[in-house]
C-alpha cells in the first residue's frame, strides 16, 4: 500500500466518523425531553376514562351472561333442530356488536349457524379458529372463554366467546361461540370521547397485540415487537400500562398526520372481558388542536366526476402500470392537494394512495368508519356497478381528523381494477364536531336483527304487519324500519307507506345511486351499513341517512333507517 | 445375433391405422378449437385494449347510461348496441357529439351479476365490441 492511499483511507476515515459523531450530535440536541403533567390534567383525564371502563366491563358481562344462557338453552339439543337456529339468530340480535354466532361439534366442526356464508362459513366444513378442552371450560366456571384478536371463520377481525354445550346425560357435546367486532364496541364510544372531551382510546391485550385504535392502520400490531413502537418512552410507558391494573404515563408518539412526533399522556385500566383475557383501555389527549387555516373548498359532485373521468381516460390510453405510476406521484397531474386519484383492486388491495405510499400492496377490505360502514366493501360494490358516488365517514385533517362526510366517485377501469377521488362534504350534519350517537347505532343493528327473529319466528306477513304498524313492539323513536323483496317490491316502508307494493328498483337519488339495488345487495352479501345521502351536497335540502340490512331468508331483504340530518 | 420379427397380420395393419387416424383426428379438433378459443380472446383483448371509440357503461336505477369519452372513430359513431347476458341487444342513436346515450328501463327487472357488452356500430357499417364488464345489478 503506498503512502497516498494510507493517506487517503485515513481521511476517508476521519470523515466517516465526523459524519456518524454529528448525526449523534444533532439527534441527541433535538431529543426532547416529557413535561411533567398536571395533576388536575391526569384527574380530568381519569373522569373520562372510568365510565368507560364501567360502560364496556358491563356490556361484556352483558354478552357473557347471554352466551352462556343460550349455550344451556342448546343443550341436549341436536344441530338440525329448528330450535337451534331460532336461538342463535335470537342471541346475535341481542349482542349488537357480534358478527355471527355458530354451534361447533366436539371436534370443533360448524354444525349450525346465524348465516352459511360460502367455503369458510359452510355447515359441516368450517373449523373453529381456537381449539378448547373440557377443561378450559372447566376452569372457566360461569365465565365465558374469550379469545385473543384474531381471523374469525367469515374473515372480519375480532374476538370470540365461547361456551360449553353438553347433551342429555351432561356430556360435553361441543361449543357456542359468537364473534364480537371490536371495532363496533370502541369506535361509538371514542367518537363519543373524542367529541365530548378531546381524548380517544386504544386497547391492548396483555401482550401487547392492540386489538382497538381510531387509526385502523395500528389494529393488530404488537406494542412490544413492531419496529413502529420502539421509542424508548413509549417502551417505557408500554412496559407500565401491560404490568400495572391502572395509572398514567407519557411518551413520545407520532401525531394523527404521522408527520410530527409529540408527547401524549395518558391515563388506563383494566378489563378482564371473560376468561383468559385481559384488555388495557388507554386513554389519551393525542388529538391535535383545530387546523387554523381553512379547509381546502369542497369540490362539486361534477368536478370529482371530471377528474375521475380524466384518470381513467388516462389509464385506458396509457395501461395500468404507466397510470399507476402516474396516480402514485404526489406532485403528479393526478393529485392537487386534497383532491387526488386512489386504486384499488377489486379485492380491496391498495394500488394507488399518493400521500400514503406505505399502504400500497396491503388489502384495506375490513376498514370501518365509525358507523361500521366497511368503506373499501361499498366502494367495489359501486365499481361494479359501473361506477358511480359513495358516501362514507373518514378523518379530516382539517378538522381535528374528525370524522366527517366525505363524498367520492369511483369508476372501474376493468373488471378487476377502479380508481376514484373524494372530497369532505362542508355543512354537513357531521361538520362540526358532530357525530353520531352509538346508542342509536346499536338501536338500529337491534332493531334488524329482531326484524330478521321476528321473521324466522312469526313469518315475512307478521313482520310487515308489525312494520306498518307505527304502535307495534318493533318500533323504536327515530328509526324506520323497512321490508324489500329480492325483486326490488316494497313489502313495507314506515318511512314512506305510499311505497308500498310498488317496485322501487330503478329508483335513484339524485346523486344516481340505485338505491334499493343497493339494499338489495348488501344483503345478499350477509348484510350490512351504508349511507343515503340524497339531495344536493353541502345545501340544507339535504337528507343524510344511515341504513343497515340484512337478509330474512332467501328473498327477503330487511333494514332500517337512522336520518341523521 | 439372429434379429427376429413378427409380420404383422392385415387385420393388426387395420387396428394400428385406425387407432393412428383417430388419434390424429383427435389432435387435430383440439388445436382447432385451442386455437380458435385463443384467437377470439386474442381478437376481444386486442379490441378491448385499444377500442375506436373508449365508453363506460354505469347502472342507475333501471337505466344504462353509456358514457363516451374519446376515440379515433368516435366521429364516426353511429349507435350503440347494449347487451345484457340473458337479454336481447338495445340499440340506440348517438347524436353528433354526445358524452353519453341513456338506455332508459332497458335494466327493469334485472338482478344478481351479468356481463354487459357495448358495441358500436359505425357509419360505415362496421360493428366493434368496445367493451366488456360484469355489472352488479344487485
Amino acid at each position: 500500500m503506498t503512502r497516498n492511499q494510507v493517506m487517503m483511507i485515513g481521511v476517508a476515515g476521519i470523515l466517516l466518523i465526523l459524519i456518524i459523531t454529528s448525526g449523534c450530535i444533532a439527534f441527541a440536541g433535538n431529543t426532547p425531553e416529557l413535561q411533567p403533567v398536571s395533576d388536575e390534567h391526569t384527574r380530568e383525564m381519569q373522569a373520562a376514562l372510568y365510565p368507560v371502563i364501567y360502560l364496556i366491563t358491563d356490556e361484556m358481562d352483558d354478552a357473557c351472561s347471554l352466551v352462556m344462557k343460550t349455550a344451556r338453552e342448546l343443550d341436549g339439543k341436536e344441530a338440525n333442530d329448528p330450535d337451534v337456529r331460532l336461538a342463535l339468530v335470537k342471541l346475535r340480535r341481542d349482542i349488537p356488536s357480534s358478527f355471527e354466532a355458530g354451534l361447533f361439534d366436539a371436534d370443533d366442526t360448524l354444525i349450525a349457524s346465524t348465516e352459511d356464508l360460502g367455503a369458510t362459513m359452510e355447515i359441516g366444513a368450517g373449523k373453529a379458529t381456537h381449539h378448547y378442552t373440557e377443561e378450559d371450560f372447566k376452569a372457566a366456571g360461569s365465565r365465558c372463554i374469550v379469545s385473543g384478536y384474531t381471523t374469525l371463520l367469515h374473515g372480519d377481525n375480532g374476538f370470540t366467546f365461547t361456551a360449553p354445550v353438553y347433551d342429555d346425560d351432561g356430556k360435553y357435546n361441543g361449543n357456542l361461540r359468537v364473534g364480537i367486532d371490536t371495532w363496533a364496541l370502541f369506535a361509538g364510544i371514542n367518537e363519543y370521547l373524542r367529541n365530548e372531551y378531546g381524548y380517544t382510546i386504544w386497547v391492548t391485550q396483555e401482550n401487547g397485540l392492540v386489538i382497538y385504535d381510531p387509526d385502523s392502520q395500528e389494529i393488530g400490531e404488537n406494542l412490544i415487537s413492531d419496529t413502529l413502537y420502539q421509542i424508548p418512552s413509549l417502551q417505557s410507558a408500554v412496559k407500565k400500562i401491560l404490568t400495572d391494573p391502572s395509572g398514567n404515563a407519557s411518551y413520545f408518539f407520532h401525531d394523527p398526520t404521522w408527520v410530527n412526533f409529540v408527547q401524549t399522556n395518558t391515563v388506563w385500566g383494566t378489563v378482564s372481558p371473560g376468561y383468559g383475557m385481559t384488555w388495557k383501555i388507554v386513554l389519551s389527549d393525542n388529538v391535535p388542536e383545530k387546523t387554523s387555516g381553512d379547509p381546502e373548498e369542497m369540490r362539486t359532485p361534477e368536478e370529482l366526476k371530471a377528474f375521475v373521468e380524466e384518470a381513467y381516460v388516462y389509464a385506458q390510453k396509457e395501461g395500468k402500470e404507466k397510470a399507476l405510476a402516474a396516480f402514485n406521484d404526489p406532485r403528479g397531474e393526478f393529485s392537487d392537494g386534497e383532491l387526488y386519484i386512489f386504486a384499488y383492486d377489486m379485492d380491496g388491495v391498495t394500488m394507488a394512495l399518493p400521500y400514503q405510499p406505505g399502504l400500497i400492496g396491503t388489502s384495506r377490505w375490513f376498514i370501518e368508519d365509525p358507523s361500521g360502514v366497511k368503506i373499501m366493501q361499498r366502494m367495489v360494490s359501486r365499481a361494479q356497478q359501473g361506477g358511480g358516488y359513495l358516501c362514507y365517514l373518514y378523518p379530516n385533517p382539517d378538522h381535528n381528523y374528525a370524522q366527517e362526510y366525505k363524498l367520492s366517485y369511483l369508476m372501474p377501469v376493468d373488471d378487476t381494477w377502479f380508481i376514484g377521488a373524494g372530497s369532505y362534504i362542508q355543512n354537513s350534519p357531521l361538520s362540526n364536531s358532530e357525530y353520531i350517537d352509538w346508542q342509536a347505532r346499536e338501536d338500529l343493528t337491534y332493531q334488524v336483527r329482531n326484524m330478521q327473529y321476528i321473521a324466522a319466528t312469526e313469518g315475512i306477513p307478521s313482520l310487515t304487519a308489525m312494520i306498518k304498524d307505527p304502535t307495534s313492539s318493533l318500533q323504536i323513536d327515530g328509526l324506520y324500519p323497512f321490508a324489500v323483496a329480492e325483486n326490488g317490491t316494497v313489502l313495507a316502508c314506515s318511512l314512506k307507506p305510499w311505497l308500498d307494493g310498488t317496485n322501487q328498483l330503478g329508483r335513484t337519488t339524485a346523486l344516481g345511486v340505485s338505491l334499493f339495488r343497493e339494499m338489495i345487495s348488501t344483503a345478499r352479501e350477509g348484510g350490512g351499513v351504508f349511507y343515503c345521502l340524497d339531495g344536493d351536497p353541502g345545501s340544507s335540502d339535504a337528507q343524510y341517512m344511515l341504513i343497515y340490512v340484512e337478509p330474512a331468508g332467501a328473498s327477503v331483504c330487511v333494514g332500517s333507517m337512522l336520518i341523521i340530518g | 445375433m439372429v434379429i427376429r420379427y413378427k409380420k404383422k397380420t392385415p387385420g393388426q395393419i387395420r387396428f394400428i391405422m385406425v387407432v393412428f387416424l383417430i388419434a390424429a383426428v383427435i389432435m387435430i379438433l383440439v388445436g382447432a378449437l385451442s386455437g380458435l378459443l385463443f384467437g377470439a380472446n386474442y381478437i376481444v383483448d386486442q379490441s378491448l385494449s385499444d377500442p375506436d371509440v373508449l365508453v363506460n357503461p354505469s347502472l342507475a336505477g333501471n337505466d344504462i347510461v353509456v358514457t363516451i369519452y374519446e376515440g379515433r372513430r368516435i366521429s364516426e359513431l353511429e349507435q350503440i348496441s347494449v347487451e345484457i347476458e340473458g337479454y336481447a341487444p338495445v340499440v340506440m342513436n348517438v347524436q353528433k357529439g354526445a358524452s353519453e346515450v341513456v338506455f332508459t328501463g332497458i335494466a327493469v327487472q334485472i338482478t344478481e351479476t351479468r356481463t354487459v357488452g357495448v358495441r358500436g356500430i359505425f357509419t360505415d357499417g362496421t360493428v366493434k365490441l368496445l367493451k366488456i364488464v360484469e355489472l352488479k345489478f344487485t
